[in-house]
């Protein structure tokens, strides 16, 4: 490599670096994200958001906490072809899409049980789907959903809970 | 056959067989992203609003569930193509049914792999707008490498700069999150600080000094092959199987930058 190319090279790795981060936030940006990628894979290191949900009774008793998203078994084959494997990190995406919006939310707003901007997050209304969809086999018309902190340090009841929904109905939700 | 035309050959059919297995996923998915299903186009169409108003009835279209598999399987055939001969009429094809599926996906289906997927057909594709062009070859070329080198390079930073990378502490907790589903064995593994540390340590460092492969063709090759076992490793580790594939694609344009830019 010529020096000239060499320091050229270095340069650009350097700022890539050291040069400060300009975050470009709007929805066109967001769906147009893979034109910009960042290359930062695993940068945030705290413990990933874990979908749970918790089906209501029809005398409003309130059933165990569950994970929603299935267990995926992965064989040989998913080496080339793994549906439900790459479909499972896509839910995941999801819900750390909704744990970021739900930031943006205004706290009080939600406190005082004003909804209507909880229920105008997309991935507040696609994670609800999502859960809705694990228990349609079941005859429990409502259900909750939570996320929490999935923190290997900490036993399921120690989670930390990030957010919980309101009572949702199926009917609704679909 | 030019080394430029070689480069871009291999290239080509390496993103078809990408293009080719993504897209046979996607249709496999067709509960997921069908009418009824949990990313159903009636809900995400919300999202088409930030883009401009005459657009939308196209990308309407385009993109709710009948539309959306005519688009797949456009793309699966380009691919198939692409895999067979790396004919340059598929390129323009995969590069905007790559996109579509980005949007249909909300930006992506599966991150960094979407990304790396178009990066290598946004090169493709320059370099086809001029084929007797070796100087736009070159540079398309040089393009897809410098990515693939940075998405290492600027990857391994990040992890190096976050002291609970350098203990090992993020491995462990990645080994046993829910979402990866790890192999039993792994996270046992990955459990004791030790191993942790040690293989994070590994990670960072083959991240981070991926910029070295420029300077010569063998140890490009060594990185390349470094870089084969390290996604090899992800996808049995992690499930991520797509990246194995896409950032393959990259890889003969990082041969071919180390051989042109190295001693």
């Amino acid at each position: 490599m010529s020096a000239a190319l060499g320091a050229l090279l270095g340069l650009g790795l350097a700022a890539t670096v050291f040069l400060p981060r300009t975050t470009v936030r709007g929805p066109a940006v967001h769906l147009f994200r893979a034109f910009f990628p960042s290359w930062r894979f695993f940068e945030d290191t705290g413990p990933a958001p874990r979908l749970m949900h918790r089906l209501i009774g029809p005398d409003g008793a309130a059933g165990p906490w569950l994970d929603t998203l299935p267990p995926v078994i992965r064989g040989p084959l998913a080496l080339f072809y793994n549906p439900a494997g790459n479909l499972r990190l896509a839910c995941g995406s999801l819900v750390d899409q909704l744990v970021a919006e739900l930031a943006t939310l205004d706290e009080a707003a939600l406190a005082r049980g004003d909804l209507r901007a909880l229920d105008g997050l997309m991935p507040y209304r696609l994670v609800r789907r999502l859960v809705a969809e694990r228990i349609t086999a079941a005859t429990t018309p409502a259900f909750q959903l939570r996320l929490v902190l999935d923190d290997p340090r900490c036993s399921p009841d120690e989670r930390e809970v990030l957010f919980e929904s309101p009572v949702l109905t199926v009917e609704e939700t679909k | 056959m030019s080394p430029e035309a070689l480069v871009l050959d291999v290239t080509s059919r390496l993103v078809g067989l990408a293009c080719a297995l993504q897209g046979l996923e996607l249709l496999a998915l067709r509960p997921a992203w069908g009418r009824g299903g949990v990313f159903c186009f009636s809900i995400l169409q919300d999202d088409l609003r930030a883009l401009p108003a005459p657009l939308r009835p196209l990308l309407a279209r385009l993109l709710d569930a009948p539309g959306f598999e005519v688009v797949l399987r456009v793309r699966l055939l380009a691919a198939l193509i692409a895999l067979g001969t790396a004919h340059p009429a598929t390129l323009p094809v995969l590069l905007v049914t790559q996109v579509l599926v980005s949007l249909r996906w909300r930006g992506a289906f599966n991150g960094g792999s979407d990304a790396m997927t178009l990066v290598v057909l946004l090169g493709l594709n320059a370099a086809a707008l001029s084929p007797a062009s070796s100087t736009l070859a070159r540079g398309a070329l040089l393009y897809i490498a410098l990515q693939a080198v940075l998405s290492y390079f600027i990857a391994g930073v990040v992890k190096l700069r976050g002291p609970r990378w350098r203990s090992g502490a993020v491995l462990t907790e990645i080994a046993a999150a829910e979402r990866y589903q790890a192999p039993p064995l792994a996270t046992r593994l990955l459990a004791r600080p030790a191993v942790a540390r040690t293989a994070a340590w590994t990670v960072m460092l083959f991240d981070t000094c991926f910029p070295v492969a420029l300077l010569g063709p063998r140890l490009a090759l060594v990185f390349v092959g470094a870089a084969l076992v390290f996604h090899l490793l992800n996808t049995w580790l992690f499930g991520l199987n797509r990246f194995l594939f896409s950032w393959a694609a990259a890889w003969p344009a990082v041969l071919y930058a180390a051989a042109l830019l190295g001693p």
